[in-house]
């Protein structure tokens, strides 16, 4: 292959290609940092003959994509308009061609503001020529650019997609003040309140433990957080405490079902509810029953202020004791689990 | 795609005060958990008397009963109970566990204990056993995975102290220390 270096300083230089120009090697590669940017272009490889390319129009800096004539044709048989200029001084037009792989030793120009490159590519063709910023020009491969154009433009589509998607999600969730000019009519809005109670913060675990080695009692506590509304003068509600699953009494541990001994147990008592009251006495844990932990009154509610007069969430303790039997084997941790439930009405 | 971030900012800016979470439940569980290491305690009356039966010199004796609560580990565990005099009998002039007034006078006990009620067996001291002041002495010892009642289990000491002429009449006392131990 011949090697031929161009370069052009004349804005409204084109040339037509000849029945010799047709012996190309350029590869289609783009290597600008903004997409925006004309791509540069080089093929390799074999003869393109109706490689298409880009001809910057007289007078203008934005190119236009041509297909090259065929040897027998010494004119432009379709053009193509492509804007590829966001800055009109910072186009330079590459040419293209339909892709093989380029030339290693060829090199596209590159786009840059207000200069002439140089492009110098393996062929032994002419190039068609664009505006002063330009690169000299080749036969180009047109399906590359169309397809580089193409993703450009549908990236673009998507993004205005979203961006009007979002506007009218914004819309329609944030609050709007509207005033309205004419009354056009009443409507009575009407609410029934139900009675409820839910559980908010409930500890994970906790573990029972005791000071010294002599046999005292296995303590722990853990605080509940509870909101709650009961129906007027006829309500109540309640927060229970059951095991739903036991220590793992096979393995000789402590035992909630099942006690080794007659008298173990696992006990709490209940202290400091801030709404409702706390269950009295002793409580011993059990595997078949709920066990009451607060009584929540007729007509309560939880909230700082009137009506409620408490907390915007309400609290209550449970200190747990567990027998500590020298017959428990050495080992652990045992481990149970307690369910609370809170219940409203 | 900057355009489509900062919208998205927007929007949730704007729509976060309105956004109430409920993360209340009517159930919640909590895990209870323990962890069981050996341990040992035991109980000990006030006070032992020791008498002589009749009045040819027989030997002082008298018996100290105690409750021991034990759980040694599971695996390569053990325990033991021993005594110790902390104070000689005093005032001077009568017995003494140091210093004896003659040669044999003695302090002397034997070891009566119960299994742990749960699991185990005791190993009761030697007997007989001579006190002393300057070391613990053996009442018991047990093994791996001894386990007593949540009660405890009994345990005794009979005590035997010469009836050395040698003594002056008189009431003298002396303190013993028992310790019981577990792993």
């Amino acid at each position: 292959m011949q090697e031929r270096t161009f370069r052009h300083h004349n804005p409204a230089q084109t040339f037509s290609p000849s029945v010799n120009d047709f012996h190309w090697d350029i590869d289609a590669v783009s290597t600008c940092a903004n997409e925006e940017n004309l791509i540069r272009c080089r093929c390799q490889g074999r003869v393109v003959p109706r490689a298409r390319v880009l001809v910057r129009e007289p007078g203008s800096h934005c190119a236009k994509r041509k297909t090259a004539p065929a040897p027998s044709e010494h004119k432009v048989i379709k053009t193509q308009k492509v804007s590829l200029c966001p800055s009109e001084n910072h186009k330079r037009v590459a040419p293209y061609c339909d892709g093989v792989v380029a030339d290693a030793s060829s090199q596209a120009s590159r786009c840059e503001f207000g200069e002439p490159s140089t492009m110098r590519v393996a062929f032994a063709a002419n190039v068609f020529m664009a505006a002063p910023a330009e690169t000299s020009s080749s036969r180009l491969g047109s399906n590359f650019l169309r397809y580089m154009i193409l993703v450009r433009n549908i990236k673009h589509h998507l993004q205005w997609v979203v961006t009007l998607s979002l506007s009218g999600l914004v819309m329609l969730l944030a609050p709007v003040g509207s005033y309205a000019q004419t009354t056009l009519g009443t409507q009575t809005l009407s609410l029934t309140l139900h009675a409820a109670g839910l559980l908010y913060t409930v500890p994970a675990s906790v573990t029972l433990t005791h000071v010294g080695t002599t046999f005292t009692t296995f303590t722990g506590s853990v605080t509940l957080d509870y909101r709650a509304r009961t129906t007027t003068s006829t309500g109540s509600g309640t927060i229970t405490a059951k095991a739903t699953t036991d220590f793992p009494c096979a393995s000789g541990g402590p035992c909630i079902a099942t006690p080794p001994s007659a008298g173990d147990a696992l006990t709490y008592t209940c202290s400091g509810a801030t709404l409702g009251a706390s269950c009295s006495g002793t409580q011993t844990v059990s595997t078949t029953a709920a066990t009451n932990v607060v009584t929540i009154p007729a007509g309560a509610c939880t909230g700082a202020g009137s009506p409620c007069g408490n907390a915007a969430t309400n609290t209550v303790s449970v200190n747990f004791k567990l027998t500590d039997d020298p017959k428990y084997k050495t080992g652990g941790p045992y481990s149970a689990t307690l369910t609370w439930t809170i219940s409203a009405a | 795609m900057k355009k489509t971030l900062y919208l998205a900012v927007v929007a949730l800016l704007l729509t976060a005060p309105i956004a109430r979470a409920q993360l209340g439940t009517t159930t919640g569980t909590t895990t209870v958990n323990v962890t069981v290491a050996a341990e040992a305690a035991l109980s000990v009356g006030a006070t032992t008397n020791l008498a002589s039966v009749g009045t040819n010199f027989s030997s002082y004796t008298g018996t100290t009963s105690l409750t021991y609560f034990i759980r040694t580990t599971l695996a390569g565990g053990s325990g033991f109970i021993k005594l110790e005099v902390t104070t000689d009998f005093a005032p001077a002039g009568g017995p003494s566990v140091g210093t004896p007034p003659t040669a044999g006078d003695a302090l002397n006990y034997t070891c009566t204990v119960a299994n742990p009620g749960n699991n185990g067996a005791a190993i009761p001291c030697g007997s007989p056993t001579t006190s002393s002041t300057t070391a613990q002495t053996s009442v018991a010892t047990f093994g791996t995975d001894n386990r007593s009642l949540i009660g405890g289990n009994s345990a005794s000491v009979a005590w035997t102290l010469t009836n050395d002429p040698k003594y002056k009449t008189g009431a003298y006392s002396a303190v013993v220390t028992f310790t019981i131990s577990a792993s």
